[in-house]
């Protein structure tokens, strides 16, 4: 950990996010609208396999999936340059640990999806349907990526 | 401007401001409001200029009481936080462009949701160009409301 640290401080890339101003609050702007993004589309999809907005086609709700994409890819690139900018701040805070462990999980979340369900989803099975706990994936999905939110917005105010 | 130190000390200001979990508490819930607001309402506009277009953009429109629901969750937590920070947040220039933002944002929104998303399934050049105008009100209020911590 300790040498992860001292390697990151010493590479370019960290000396120039931390030189450059204006840098760093629009790393921030970005991965907001990524946040926004993400969730947004997310609850499109989560909500109508909860049973929401019925009219939404169940073939089709993976339309949107393409903004999902865009703000989570958006948000691995500035995550890691905040990561790589200011690597004190971040690898040894608590938030920030756990936020990292429940993004993980939220892609084993994703894998169990392409595995169980989205075949099912694709033919257009209604929810009631379908077998592999689809209402389940659906919830775990939009609280753990609000849990995702809440331990980034807290990082700087938690000791590690 | 007594006024905003009369609000700064009352028992919300001060639990914002001075509790140990008042403040990060109540950023997180307008984290989330912003995520659900602002995404969702992202959505429909995407919708709107094109994107999924398997899915018809009337079917869409129970999404907009979702959006409604972050919107309550902001005006609550942001009132919170400017009770907080009355006495610099009421002199702050990216603060004043923030709520522009999302005055602009939410009124273009909810515009398009009556013309368009609530409407006959038929999408027109004006209600594009009302979909791409909110998605910039809405980055209006994304870039001001990062900034205000810079401001102060």
């Amino acid at each position: 950990m300790e040498s992860l640290i001292h390697w990151l401080n010493s590479t370019a890339l960290n000396k120039f996010i931390m030189s450059e101003p204006w840098l760093w609050p629009s790393l921030e702007i970005f991965h907001f609208f990524g946040l926004c993004l993400l969730l947004g589309s997310l609850i499109v999809s989560d909500l109508r396999m909860l049973g929401f907005a019925r009219s939404v086609p169940m073939k089709h709700i993976e339309t949107f999936m393409a903004l999902a994409v865009i703000g989570f890819s958006i948000n691995l690139i500035t995550g890691i340059l905040f990561l790589v900018g200011d690597p004190d701040r971040y690898l040894p805070n608590i938030a920030f640990r756990i936020k990292m462990v429940l993004i993980v999980i939220a892609g084993l979340n994703v894998g169990y999806y392409m595995w169980r369900l989205r075949s099912q989803i694709l033919r257009g099975l209604e929810v009631a349907e379908q077998t592999g706990g689809t209402r389940l994936v659906a919830s775990l999905s939009l609280i753990l990526w609000t849990c995702i939110i809440v331990l980034g917005r807290i990082i700087p105010y938690v000791e590690y | 401007m007594e006024i905003l130190w009369w609000i700064e000390d009352s028992w919300l200001g001060m639990l914002v401001s001075s509790s140990q979990w008042g403040y990060p508490i109540v950023l997180s819930l307008h984290a989330v409001g912003m995520a659900v607001l602002v995404g969702v309402s992202l959505i429909l506009a995407s919708r709107v200029l094109g994107v999924a277009r398997a899915i018809s953009v009337t079917a869409t429109s129970p999404y907009w009481n979702v959006a409604l629901g972050g919107f309550i969750v902001n005006l609550l937590s942001g009132a919170a936080l400017f009770m907080g920070s009355a006495s610099t947040l009421f002199f702050n220039t990216a603060f004043h462009i923030k709520l522009i933002g999302v005055v602009i944002g939410l009124a273009l929104t909810w515009w398009l949701v009556r013309i368009c998303i609530r409407g006959d399934g038929e999408v027109t050049r004006k209600h594009r160009k009302i979909a791409a105008a909110s998605i910039i009100g809405w980055a209006i209020a994304l870039i001001a409301g990062r900034l205000i911590g810079y401001f102060s």
